[in-house]
């Protein structure tokens, strides 16, 4: 044959002559094997093959439904043996926890000692406060219940076979319907003689048969065992128990012992409930194999048991597939039980290749059916179990229920992790949805059930699109402001933008102030209220400020928050106002004067000596640092001020006193020092109010020159140069009838200029040089 | 060497009516100064423009010239109440001097007060009067032509300049 190489050629026909030694047992399977053996020209006769073949399979078939059978036997006696009578007086058990509890009792005389000197010592976690529940209640309850611990173990065992046995009512005869139930022999249909139709026979009907069979089989052995060692684990865990109670009453220890021991003992004691469950649906299959209308046969199916595949598989789904589940609905990770069944999972899969079919029936399903274990084993199933997530929210409630004080607030703090936990999850839903369709996909995902439902409540508030009337129904919903929830429902608002919750600014503003009826008791939401607004710049009048400043002085951190937005600009418009603010003290608040005069001083209205004694006197005085940083500021722009101000503080005149010319006259003596040393900018930072003092313009007249003045007004701020105008009409101190003064002792100035010094004058010059930075 | 301070305040564009004239409309006036450039200003306040008024005053004391009133005629001029073509009248009607001396006198104030500034004094002149003196529009003014400072006989030239001003 041209294009068949030989290497083909050899496996080809070994394949060939394999499957016609391999045909099927009945007399329609050896008379085609016969014509197959014919046609190769072996000379066997055909009965003799057939019943050959026949031979080994109907062997290796009854050995495996022999086995099915006596595991499924060894199975059902384990569990009835288990759930009638292998919990209550077990004398073993008995008595072994009777050793352990005494030997137990005599540790809580230790945890008292322990207790008292950690208490003493103020030892971390063994004070009789400390920890959640306080030590002392642990110890007590611990050293009450160690005594019952047998009966409650016994109880939830009781309990946990109670639901085993609803389901065994239903699994009459486990050995006997699946000896039954997977008898396969007789699935080929005769009638076809062709090679083809041959070869899918012995594929489907014999190899897959025993396959299957395996599959069952060890799936039925490893529940066999599992059911043996659940009971004498269970023993052993009664035995233990009162190590556990024990270990409840030591928090370092509570972990190690009393939380594994409950870990273990409910992943034993329920496992088998689940299990049944499955085993049941498996057993309904079984017993209905007959009322599964059969798939019609011919053309691909020909000789084919269709319905027998569809009844093989969902059997084994239920058998495998509730191994699987029922571990994860029982058994958080890391246990025991996980360990062995991750074992026997293994072997199954290892030693059974249908393992494999059932994960191709399933393949489309697989990742799915994970999540959905996944997402059973932490939410449980509705209206049936709890699930993990449940569990915890449970045991909140508990600790917080008996935990006194220390607990209060447990369960909803547990509720917020659960929600933000299930947050992270639907931020995940959320990515891959277009932005328009968000908003609707959180509103429906709000009637989810439990957990889920708020936290997508939640993610709603986030994203900014939630009401004011969302917000009262929340308030409604969590039992007040001030419950955690609620606390977190307004921390995501203001995640978003608080002020969207508001038709206007105005509404904002007045809700804030309390002025709208149904949201005066809103205080958690007026607060931060008043803080958005001051972030905005929206609090403009100092009614407002003050009332924002009372809502929130109850919390200083927000009062802390709220000051540090406030800019005092937009409460005091203008610079007069501010200006007349600060001189007259008429705010009435420490808080805003300070930060107003913070103000001011930066933007150079801090501008006469009244205003500077005012101002160092709201920051404390001239040695604080707020003090200096005035001080240093009004230097930059007007230091004659200062000069003015220590004057007037040296010599005890207070500001509203009017200077005598002497005193005048030693200030333009320091003026006139800066004349003398081209100082001229800083002269002409004086505020026009000083310049217009008729005593003042005396003093300039008295000391300066024409030139002097001229370079004065060279570039002189308009103020001044209006304040000055009237310098020539100024009357001199000895026409106004000013005692003649008398003659000081005049100073020449290194420039040359001369003016009326006295040393004392000097003196305090060089002082305000040092101050002003101009000597060291 | 500095002047005396009654003479600064009498010869200074700046301070000349303050003095002797309370009712003086300050406002407006101050208002005029605020607007004007700084170099203009400056040279209303400046004690070099008193001196050189002073110096005038002595030059023409044989013509009665008072400084008060040249000090007058130059603030007005710098804030545009004057216009510039016709400083030589006023100087001839307010001082009582004949054209000649006024037309001189004006020159000298150009040349030597004015030099430093002329140009923001003609742009200030030009936006109020639209014209410049010696020309038949605006693009071409023309002023007194400067006078060296040398051709005031009694200061012997000590003129001082204003572009060298500090």
């Amino acid at each position: 044959m041209r294009g068949i190489s030989t290497k083909k050629l050899i496996p080809f026909l070994a394949v060939v002559i394999l499957l016609a030694v391999l045909v099927f047992p009945h007399p329609a399977k050896a008379t085609v094997a016969g014509d197959i053996a014919d046609f190769l020209g072996f000379n066997f006769s055909s009965g003799t093959l057939g019943a050959i073949v026949n031979g080994i399979t109907t062997l290796i078939l009854t050995f495996v439904k022999t086995a099915i059978s006596f595991f499924a036997d060894l199975f059902d006696k384990f569990i009835r043996w288990q759930t009638d009578n292998a919990i209550y007086g077990v004398v073993v058990v008995d008595q072994s926890w009777t050793i352990i509890r005494n030997f137990v009792n005599m540790f809580f005389i230790l945890i008292l000692i322990i207790m008292a000197f950690g208490t003493i010592f103020d030892i971390p976690n063994y004070g009789w406060k400390s920890g959640q529940p306080p030590m002392i209640v642990s110890f007590l309850i611990s050293a009450l219940l160690v005594n019952f611990s047998l009966t409650i173990g016994q109880y939830i065992i009781a309990v946990a076979n109670g639901l085993s046995g609803v389901f065994l009512k239903q699994i009459v005869d486990v050995s006997g319907t699946f000896a039954q139930g997977f008898n396969i022999v007789g699935t080929a249909t005769s009638g076809s003689t062709d090679l083809i139709s041959g070869v899918t026979k012995i594929i489907i009907t014999e190899i897959f048969a025993i396959i299957f069979l395996s599959v069952v089989m060890l799936a039925f052995a490893a529940a066999a065992i599992f059911s043996l060692v659940r009971i004498f684990v269970l023993w052993f865990l009664l035995i233990i128990s009162p190590i556990a109670w024990l270990g409840y009453s030591l928090p370092n220890l509570r972990g190690q012992t009393w939380s594994e021991w409950w870990k273990q003992f409910f992943c034993w004691c329920f496992f088998l409930p689940y299990y049944l469950f499955f085993v049941m649906f498996a057993v309904i299959f079984v017993k209905n194999r007959g009322t599964i209308p059969p798939i019609p046969s011919g053309g691909a199916t020909a000789g084919m048991a269709g319905t027998d595949f569809l009844f093989y598989a969902l059997s084994l789904i239920f058998l495998i597939g509730g191994l699987v589940i029922a571990r994860k609905m029982a058994c958080a990770s890391g246990t025991g039980i996980k360990t062995v069944f991750g074992k026997i999972e293994g072997g199954v899969r290892k030693y059974a290749p249908g393992a494999s079919y059932v994960r191709a029936i399933g393949a489309g399903a697989k990742e799915g059916l994970k999540a959905k274990g996944e997402q059973i084993q932490e939410k449980g199933i509705p209206g049936i179990i709890g699930g993990a997530q449940a569990e915890r929210l449970r045991q909140a409630k508990w600790t917080e229920r008996f935990g006194f004080g220390a607990a209060r607030g447990e369960a909803e703090r547990v509720k917020l992790a659960e929600i933000e936990k299930e947050s992270t999850k639907l931020k995940q839903e959320l990515q891959g949805k277009p932005a328009e369709e968000q908003k609707d996909f959180l509103h429906d995902a709000q009637s989810r059930r439990g957990v889920a439902g708020e936290a997508a409540l939640f993610e709603y508030v986030k994203q900014g699109y939630s009401t004011l009337d969302d917000y009262k129904e929340a308030v409604k919903k969590y039992g007040g402001e001030n419950s955690a929830l609620m606390r977190q429902y307004l921390e995501n608002i203001k995640q978003a933008k608080l002020s969207d919750l508001f038709q206007s600014p105005d509404q904002e503003l007045r809700i804030a102030r309390g002025q709208v009826e149904d949201t005066r008791d809103l205080i958690n939401l007026r607060r931060e209220l008043y803080k958005d607004l001051a972030k905005r710049n929206q609090i403009s009048d100092v009614p407002v400020y003050k009332e924002a400043k009372q809502l929130l002085s109850s919390i200083p951190a927000e009062l802390k928050s709220f000051l540090d937005s406030i800019k005092p600009e937009y409460i005091v418009g203008t610079k007069e106002a501010r200006q007349d603010a600060i001189r007259d003290r008429t705010l009435g608040d420490p808080d805003l004067e300070r930060k107003l005069v913070e103000f001011m001083k930066d933007k150079k209205e801090i501008n006469d000596v009244q205003l500077r004694q005012e101002a160092l006197a709201i920051v404390g005085g001239k040695n604080t640092i707020e003090g200096r940083n005035v001080i240093n500021e009004i230097n930059k722009f007007n230091p004659v001020i200062n000069i003015e101000a220590d004057l007037r503080e040296e010599r005890g005149i207070s500001v509203d006193q009017p200077l005598s010319a002497d005193n005048r006259k030693r200030i333009i003596g320091e003026i006139a020092d800066k004349i003398s040393e081209k100082e001229f900018a800083g002269l002409r930072k004086m505020s026009g109010k000083f310049w217009e003092d008729e005593k003042t313009q005396q003093a300039v007249r008295q000391t300066f020159d024409g030139d002097d003045i001229a370079q004065l007004l060279e570039n002189a701020p308009k103020e001044m140069k209006r304040a000055l105008k009237d310098l020539p009409r100024a009357t001199k101190p000895s026409e106004a009838g000013a005692a003649p003064q008398k003659e000081e002792p005049r100073i020449i100035i290194p420039s040359g200029v001369t003016t009326g010094r006295t040393e004392e004058t000097q003196k305090s010059r060089e002082e305000i040089l040092r101050e002003l930075g101009k000597i060291p | 060497m500095p002047q005396d301070l009654q003479k600064y305040f009498q010869f200074s564009p700046f301070f000349v009516d303050s003095a002797s004239m309370p009712d003086l409309d300050w406002e407006r006036l101050q208002n005029k100064i605020d607007q004007l450039p700084p170099t203009l200003a400056n040279l209303l306040t400046s004690n070099k423009t008193s001196e050189f008024i002073g110096t005038l005053a002595q030059k023409y004391i044989q013509l009665s010239v008072r400084g008060s009133d040249i000090a007058r005629i130059i603030r007005d001029v710098i804030l545009s109440d004057v216009y510039i073509g016709d400083m030589p009248a006023q100087i001839s009607s307010k001082l009582g001097v004949e054209q000649n001396t006024a037309v001189e006198t004006a020159r000298a104030v150009v040349s030597q007060l004015f030099a430093p500034v002329i140009e923001e004094i003609k742009k200030l002149q030009l936006q109020k009067f639209g014209k410049l003196p010696g020309s038949s529009t605006s693009q071409q003014p023309s002023i007194p032509r400067p006078v060296p400072g040398a051709e005031l006989p009694e200061t012997g030239g000590n003129i001082i300049d204003l572009r060298n001003q500090k």
